[in-house]
């Protein structure tokens, strides 16, 4: 029951910041970041008894019970939950801390405080659900306060029209995710992750009627999740709100944008798995839309002058990576990447925001340059977060987007697509995260002397937090290191993909057990390396990625392809040595263009002009959706609003409304005399009309 | 007839033996403690609803029957006799101030209010039409004078003399109508009436009866078209009066429906169902659609409280289980969150302001951000948004009509409650969107702070966990 805390701490904050705004007089930290550190530590209480084969799953209360239909809210922590916790809590720890020495002296500091302490409780609620509804409420509020928080500077233009763009984009995606969760009750009649992937087994080949054709209630339930996870991680088609979500205030885009928020996509599809893996199409378009956004981004990425919108479309292309890993199944390597990009996105957007706070809010890389001699600290963190971001060993970036080209050279025909895409990506990725690097700390020194006069290193508040993420960017991917040593993110998350968790409910019913539907998909090749659970501790097969992995398994069986060279380590280890090259010489390239002034880029922008304006406006997306969905919608609204609203509705139906409620409250208010006798008298016709009416008819 | 009087009955009568004690040892308290100083009639008087209250846990889930099946301790009528408690303390938590700034603090303040206590826990143990009557006069004569409370106020004394005239003819139709029943059945007694009449055999004098007694109790929950008194006698009350008016007798009253109509008149509920029907359409209309129009917040309230009696009634027409739960439970609810809004006007009511108009609270987030939000719940859950219990309330009642097939019934409620929800949220815009006029200072004494807090607390607690009190409302029903 002490988890309950966990999220109860920040809800608290933020109601009494939030309550008492008015007497907080800029202290509103006193309460949070103590509160959100003591969430951080039971979080790690959580993990250690998580690890120590402790899960948890019950429900807290059950709301207003409606037939069949039990609201409840309930908290379970696996594995999965337990590594996003400690994310959530730490990077939001020091977010606020970093926040401190940030939001300094901004006008809506408490306000600022309530809303990311909201926001954590409502992201550490969406973790910690153990059912679709409370996913879906988590999922909401998360929302919530990411628009709240990118119109924290409201009177700022375009932060207004970058919280509207999230918002529309994301109630897009979350559409998609209600109807799936509709079709989940209506195909199992319960919420509850474990009733649900217990008997969705059941429902493999049940068909809907979809406007006339015959489709798999499965695959389509799968498919509307993920449009619930397109919209909230940013994927190709709901991607643009997140670049534009970078107005909002720094450490909004480290905590919301890139560490937690957005990987609640990622997060919810391995969640449910047990859905996911029963459909071959809907795993394919997961692992195909994944693949397409990492490319997408980062072509963007490659041209962007905001320090942030870099950062924000790199961002949007690692959650690709992220989103594919999950559509080959392998959904531990999925979430690895996720964890430890959590910690280096973070550490690289604290970083950015260090050198804006530095630069007179400067964020146009272009007007930079030559900086590393103002602020040591933030050079050598934002270095480890660039080589962490770039894969490079033995940073964390390295171990888990090695993991995932390792697995899609694994999964297949299509896997080896996949592969090539990564691969391209990872070149990409180097390139132009240290093409920022560069042009930042390096190169000309395009700043103007008012900037230079005022650059500084950030206070420690800022620092600190820096430094922290940045040995975190360097130590966290050893945890899922394939080569010495036990596995240990496959040893701690592999079990969630392939055993029960029990359920204790308030109520009723015993152990749910949740079936091992990979395990069955495989189980007539004769050998099944995942039948048991997963061994904890150090059992030497344990060190093998492959035996370790039942999600590969898992890709397999979706990829629905060969499934060989799986223990072949001189394999996986050249493989690695070659991503380990091509980053390498991504950033070797942005070396040569960019350490010293010169004129390759340029020349050869201007060579491929298409593609670089191409690259540079994003690929005219936003304009396309401008045309296609924002202008006819504003026209059919003003049209709406012409005709509709103000003559229809206002005009005739509510001036109608009001007027005949108020001549009819008038003409009662007639009867309403103040005479006794008058009173009397509507009684008496009150009663002769009961008994006529009821004489007669 | 055995003339003595058996253990049994005097243990079944002991809470309100214990409160009608009470009310006659305030009397003489009260000739003990000088003008101006009657504070502790306060806690005696709690002190008796507290020692009742206690007796009445003790007999919480008992049945007995008692002074020859007139009267009868059961969890339904405990429910009631609990909730009346509550509603008691709350009122004589909240009024003191008020009292005193009008010069009305006088101890047969709270010797009425004891009063009225008997008689409404009279009625809801009512299982005779003899017993029903006694409680309900005991109730009604004792208000008729509290509504004149304030002597030397013509709006006060006009207000209790209009409520007497008009009450004592609603008594008298309701007794036309009980000795109508009583020629056609012989029997005085619920549960023998309802033998009598047994499957709806049509008997037009029983339906005329039926009809007559219908009419005399829709008068005291102040249904339409019987509710004219309603306002007037309202506005014209010291408020914590009103407020007190508002919630309890109306209680009773239902209390008393549920039990006449589906133990005597069970066999007759297709008549019954029919005008109620009308009655509950017509109620929830009228206090939508007058209250939309008045400017005096005391008024208003006062046709939202007659609007909220529409939206009870529509559970009695349901009349089954759920429904029975259902009215139950909005009761419940809605006397706690229309207690907080009239405590807010209490509060209101200050030297030189009298805090019964709608302007008195402009900006009042501005210079008392408290008192706004507590109002701003207590009007939130009175139109019934979630997370308020007034939403939890609205919902069962829905519910409960839903599952028994009266769709239109349900339908015209919930568009009716959207009417409704304009004028609570004027209330809120008044307070957070417009400037504010005056600098009155408002003090909360610790008394009205308490009642304040709890309400809150409940109405946003059983918002959230409606469970608790859904439980001990159901066990409750089972006793029918």
């Amino acid at each position: 029951m002490l988890y309950v805390l966990i999220p109860l701490l920040p809800l608290f904050s933020f109601i009494m910041v939030g309550l008492f705004q008015k007497w907080m007089r800029n202290q509103a930290h006193l309460i949070c970041v103590p509160m959100v550190f003591a969430s951080f530590g039971l979080s790690v209480y959580a993990f250690m008894q998580v690890a120590g084969g402790n899960p948890v799953n019950f429900d807290l209360y059950e709301w207003i019970p409606v037939g069949d239909f039990r609201p409840t809210f309930g908290i379970m922590i696996d594995q999965l939950t337990a590594s996003m916790l400690l994310l959530v809590t730490l990077v939001s720890s020091l977010v606020h801390l970093y926040t401190v020495g940030y939001m300094h002296g901004d006008g809506g500091y408490d306000r600022f405080f309530a809303y990311i302490s909201l926001f954590t409780f409502s992201m550490l609620a969406l973790v910690m659900s153990n059912n679709f509804l409370q996913l879906f409420f988590g999922w909401e509020m998360v929302g919530l306060c990411s628009y709240l928080l990118i119109v924290h500077w409201y009177e700022r233009k375009a932060s207004t029209n970058a919280s509207f763009k999230a918002f529309i984009q994301n109630r897009v995606g979350d559409l998609g995710f209600a109807l799936g969760i509709f079709l989940v009750w209506d195909t199992v009649g319960s919420l509850d992750y474990g009733t649900v992937f217990a008997a969705i087994g059941d429902h493999r080949n049940d068909t809907m009627n979809l406007l006339g054709t015959q489709v798999n209630v499965v695959t389509m339930i799968a498919l509307l999740l993920f449009v619930g996870a397109v919209g909230k991680s940013a994927q190709f088609l709901l991607h643009s709100w997140l670049p534009d979500a970078m107005e909002g205030p720094t450490p909004i885009s480290a905590l919301i944008h890139a560490a937690t928020m957005v990987t609640a996509g990622i997060f919810m599809v391995s969640r449910c798995h047990p859905i996911f893996n029963l459909s071959e199409t809907a795993m394919m378009v997961v692992a195909l839309t994944g693949a397409f956004t990492a490319l997408f981004g980062a072509t963007i990425a490659l041209t962007q002058n905001d320090i942030k919108k870099v950062v924000a479309y790199s961002t949007m292309s690692q959650l690709g990576y992220m989103v594919m890993a999950c559509g080959i199944g392998a959904y531990v390597a999925g979430m690895f990447h996720l964890l430890t990009h959590g910690v280096f996105k973070a550490l690289l957007f604290l970083a950015a925001g260090s050198v804006i706070h530095a630069l007179s809010a400067e964020q146009d890389i272009r007007k930079m340059g030559q900086a590393k001699k103002y602020m040591p600290t933030t050079y050598w963190t934002m270095l480890w977060g660039s080589l962490a971001l770039a894969g490079i060993f033995p940073f964390a970036g390295f171990f888990s987007k090695d993991e995932i080209l390792w697995e899609a050279w694994n999964a297949g025909v299509m896997g080896k697509g996949l592969w090539l895409i990564g691969v391209i990506v990872a070149f990409m990725t180097a390139f132009y995260t240290f093409r920022v690097f560069f042009m930042v700390f390096y190169g000309k020194d395009n700043m103007t002397d008012e900037m230079r006069s005022h650059a500084h290193e950030s206070p420690r508040v800022i620092t600190i937090p820096l430094v922290v993420l940045a040995v975190g960017a360097l130590f966290v991917g050893w945890l899922g290191n394939p080569m010495f040593g036990p596995n240990l993110s496959h040893n701690f998350l592999g079990p969630v993909f392939n055993t029960p968790v029990s359920h204790v409910p308030v109520t009723e019913h015993a152990q749910l057990q949740m079936p091992n539907l990979v395990g069955e998909a495989f189980a007539e090749e004769g050998h099944d390396p995942h039948a048991a659970p997963a061994p904890h501790g150090e059992d030497p097969q344990a060190a093998d990625p492959h035996a370790m992995a039942p999600a590969a398994h898992g890709a397999a069986a979706a990829g629905g392809a060969e499934h060989g060279g799986g223990h072949n380590k001189t394999m996986e280890f050249l493989l690695m040595a070659f991503s380990l090259a091509v980053a390498g010489s991504g950033i070797f390239m942005a070396y040569a263009w960019y350490y010293r002034p010169n004129e390759a880029p340029a020349k050869l922008a201007a060579s491929y002009n298409g593609l670089y304006q191409g690259s540079l406006n994003k690929w005219y997306w936003d304009e396309l959706y401008d045309a296609v969905f924002v202008r006819p919608t504003v026209k059919f609204a003003h049209g709406l609003w012409r005709v509709a609203d103000e003559i229809v509705i206002d005009k005739v139906l509510v001036d109608g409304v009001a007027i005949t409620t108020r001549i009819g409250g008038e003409i009662l208010k007639f009867f309403q005399t103040g005479r006794v006798q008058h009173y009397a008298m509507v009684m008496s016709l009150g009663i002769f009309v009961i008994l006529g009416g009821f004489f007669l008819f | 007839m055995n003339m003595t009087i058996p253990m049994d009955n005097v243990i079944a009568l002991l809470p309100e033996m214990i409160i009608a004690a009470f009310a006659c040892l305030v009397l003489m308290f009260d000739l003990m403690l000088p003008q101006g100083r009657k504070n502790p009639l306060a806690w005696f008087s709690l002190a008796g609803v507290a020692l009742a209250a206690f007796a009445t846990f003790r007999l919480t889930h008992q049945h007995i029957s008692a002074f020859a099946d007139t009267f009868q301790v059961d969890p339904f009528s405990n429910f009631f006799k609990l909730l009346f408690y509550l509603i008691v303390a709350l009122v004589i938590l909240m009024s003191r101030a008020y009292l005193q700034q009008d010069r009305i603090h006088i101890g047969e303040y709270y010797h009425f209010i004891l009063l009225v206590l008997t008689g409404m826990m009279i009625m809801v143990s009512a299982t005779d039409l003899m017993t029903v009557y006694m409680g309900l006069e005991l109730v009604s004569v004792t208000l008729y004078i509290m509504a004149a409370m304030k002597r030397y106020e013509s709006r006060s004394t006009e207000a209790g003399l209009k409520y007497f005239v008009l009450g004592s003819f609603s008594s008298a139709v309701l007794l036309y109508g009980m000795s109508l029943i009583y020629g056609v059945t012989g029997t005085t007694n619920l549960a023998a009436i309802g033998a009598f009449l047994g499957d709806g055999v049509p008997n037009s004098a029983a339906t005329v009866g039926l009809i007559m007694m219908v009419v005399g109790l829709a008068f005291k929950v102040a249904a339409a078209p019987f509710h004219m008194w309603a306002p007037d006698v309202y506005e014209g009350s010291p408020t914590p009066i009103t407020a007190f008016m508002s919630v309890a007798p109306k209680a009773a009253a239902f209390a008393v429906i549920l039990r006449v109509m589906l133990e005597a008149f069970g066999g007759m509920k297709s008549d019954w169902e029919a005008i109620f029907t009308v009655i509950a359409v017509l109620t929830m209309a009228v206090g939508a659609v007058l209250a939309l129009v008045q400017t005096s917040l005391k008024r208003m309230l006062a046709y939202s409280s007659i609007g909220h009696a529409g939206y009870a009634l529509i559970g009695v027409v349901v009349g089954d289980a759920l429904g029975t739960f259902s009215v139950m439970y909005y009761l419940v609810i809605y006397a706690v969150m229309n207690l907080g809004a009239f405590a807010i006007i209490i509060m209101l009511r200050n030297q030189g302001l009298m805090g019964e108009e709608l302007d008195d609270l402009k900006g009042l987030s501005r210079t008392h951000p408290w008192a706004a939000l507590f109002m701003l719940v207590f009007m939130f859950s009175l139109a019934g948004i979630p997370p308020t219990a007034g939403f939890i309330a609205k919902f069962y009642i829905f519910m409960a009509a839903i599952n028994a097939g009266y769709i239109l019934l349900a339908i015209a409620g919930a568009l009716l409650a959207a009417v409704s929800a304009y004028y609570y949220i004027r209330v809120i815009v008044v307070m957070y969107m417009q400037e504010p006029e005056t600098d009155h200072v408002l003090t909360a004494p610790a008394g009205l702070r308490l009642a304040l807090v709890f309400s809150l607390l409940f109405v946003i607690g059983l918002g959230v966990f409606p469970d608790p009190l859904a439980d001990f409302a159901q066990q409750a029903i089972l006793s029918f």
